[in-house]
């Protein structure tokens, strides 16, 4: 392939790429609208039983498979609920495909209490005010897999505030990219603002890892993923030198 | 010429080594818990010694009684577990005089078995394996240079020539297997042997697949020589460094195997645009 050929390619790819995120984003927004509706009804403030109007969504979200979500949910900011200072209704797919509320634990006392609340997740589309993308990370403490959150703030009244969000399943991220690319050289790599390796075409950038100075220097081609959301914004596609 | 390793030690190293694994968020998935969670729990390290070759194909596993008191469970689990062990063609159960519960010869795995797994996983799920599986199998190395004597690296010289002499994909895969975890006991580590079974079990069904045509054999066969012989000369840090070499290497090909039956099913499957 000459270097037209290749950045013809990653073109494509980061425009298939952002538009199906695009798409994942699509079902947080359901969600969002419906919590929306969900958490200002009724008398007084909303309580953690109020989410269980989200439930059935949450499973229709989540059923078709392959889906670009593992998990979707809303994550509270204190003073939301009446009955609780912090809360997660989180739904995740289970390894049988099927979706199941994800407990984490909230209890700031308690061993392994999960601080949602000071996660870059949580905190970056309140600082945002809008769609953010966030990852890939490992959410260690919480449900301590790889992947990338697409999250936006929603403001309910003055002060009370809450995110929604969705999981990407890593997989399906891995599984388009490569449908995109279609090959497994020359070396491709998506690559995140911080230089770690979102997914690739080949092992020598394996997911997690960060591009190491002297595969930098044989970057051939890079090509920005076409997108208004932040932290997607950032990601880029990189083509290697064939050696 | 086979030097079948007695029963009671294999399976006193599968026993207590898969941590009673955590409930899935919500109990989503998961067995109830109770005789059932623990009956699977039992099939499954009973499945990954026959997978990785610590018990053999007509292997006679001891009496009920006892096999249940080694692995810690009571009769009736053990017995749920054998039943989940024969549905899924492990083992056979004969009945009478000279009758018992042997490893059937079901190690063998389909290769379009395990494309699909290959298929099915991620880059970063096996990358995170290869992390696991090369700290294990570095520290084994070093301190096997360190503790081995003349009998372990006899031992490991003996596996290391079983390897190269191995004449099917099968007979690599458990050669390959029990060297490493030969390994980690010339360390002197139960620990580190128990988490070496636990490894192998899930990288050796995925290794042994040919990527564009090639098995890892060749790089195994050098670095098995290279490990094994920084063993014998009691070099711990070239021992450490070649285990490291050796499983970054089995780590590409995995990841390598992955990418391309993704990319297989990806480009043969009609999909528009």
């Amino acid at each position: 392939m000459d270097r037209a050929e290749v950045t013809d390619l990653l073109r494509r790819t980061g425009e298939e790429l952002g538009s199906a995120v695009d798409a994942a984003f699509d079902a947080v927004e359901l969600v969002r609208d419906r919590a929306a509706q969900v958490l200002t009804t009724g008398r007084g403030a909303p309580s953690t039983s109020s989410f269980s109007a989200l439930h059935p969504l949450f499973q229709q979200v989540l059923a078709p498979e392959p889906n670009p979500l593992e998990g979707i949910g809303v994550a509270v900011c204190t003073g939301v609920l009446a009955d609780a200072d912090r809360w997660m209704e989180w739904w995740r797919r289970g390894p049988s495909g099927r979706a199941a509320f994800a407990k984490y634990v909230l209890d700031p006392s308690a061993l392994g209490f999960y601080d949602y609340q000071s996660r870059p997740w949580f905190r970056a589309p309140l600082e945002v005010g809008g769609q953010v993308v966030v990852g890939p990370y490992l959410d260690a403490g919480g449900c301590d897999v790889y992947t990338t959150t697409l999250v936006e703030p929603l403001l309910l009244a003055e002060g009370k505030e809450v995110v929604v969000g969705g999981d990407l399943d890593m997989a399906w991220l891995e599984a388009t990219f490569l449908r995109a690319v279609g090959r497994r050289s020359p070396a491709l790599a998506l690559v995140a603002s911080n230089d770690r390796v979102v997914v690739s075409n080949t092992a020598l950038l394996t997911s997690g890892s960060r591009m190491p100075q002297q595969l930098k220097d044989d970057v051939q081609v890079e090509v920005a993923v076409p997108s208004a959301v932040p932290g997607l914004s950032s990601w880029r596609l990189v083509a290697l030198e064939q050696r | 010429m086979s030097s079948d390793t007695l029963l009671p030690a294999p399976l006193g190293l599968v026993t207590g080594l898969v941590p009673s694994a955590p409930a899935a968020p919500g109990g989503a998935g998961g067995g109830a818990g109770g005789a059932g969670g623990r009956a699977e729990q039992v099939a499954a390290q009973l499945e990954t010694a026959v997978c990785v070759g610590l018990l053999s194909a007509g292997t006679r596993l001891p009496p009920e009684r006892e096999l249940a008191e080694q692995l810690g469970v009571t009769v009736l689990q053990l017995r749920q577990a054998l039943a989940i062990l024969r549905e899924r063609g492990i083992i056979t159960t004969r009945r009478g005089n000279g009758g018992g519960s042997f490893v059937a010869d079901a190690s063998a795995v389909s290769r379009e078995e395990v494309a699909a797994r290959l298929r099915g996983l991620s880059t970063e799920w096996l990358r995170d394996l290869g992390d696991l599986s090369g700290s294990i199998t570095a520290s084994a190395c070093r301190l096997a240079a360190e503790r081995a004597d003349a009998t372990d690296i006899d031992r490991l010289r003996e596996l290391a020539t079983a390897f190269v002499s191995a004449a099917s994909l099968e007979q690599l895969r458990l050669a390959d297997s029990r060297l490493h975890i030969a390994i980690a006991g010339a360390a002197q580590s139960r620990r580190l042997t128990a988490a070496s079974v636990q490894v192998r079990g899930e990288v050796s069904p995925l290794l042994w697949h040919a990527v564009d045509g090639e098995l890892p054999t060749a790089a195994a066969v050098e670095h098995h020589t290279a490990i094994v012989e920084a063993i014998a000369r009691g070099d711990a840090d070239a021992a450490r460094r070649a285990g490291l070499l050796h499983s970054e290497q089995e780590t590409r090909h995995v990841i390598e195997a992955h990418l391309a039956e993704v990319l297989t099913e990806a480009t043969s499957s009609p999909h528009q645009h």
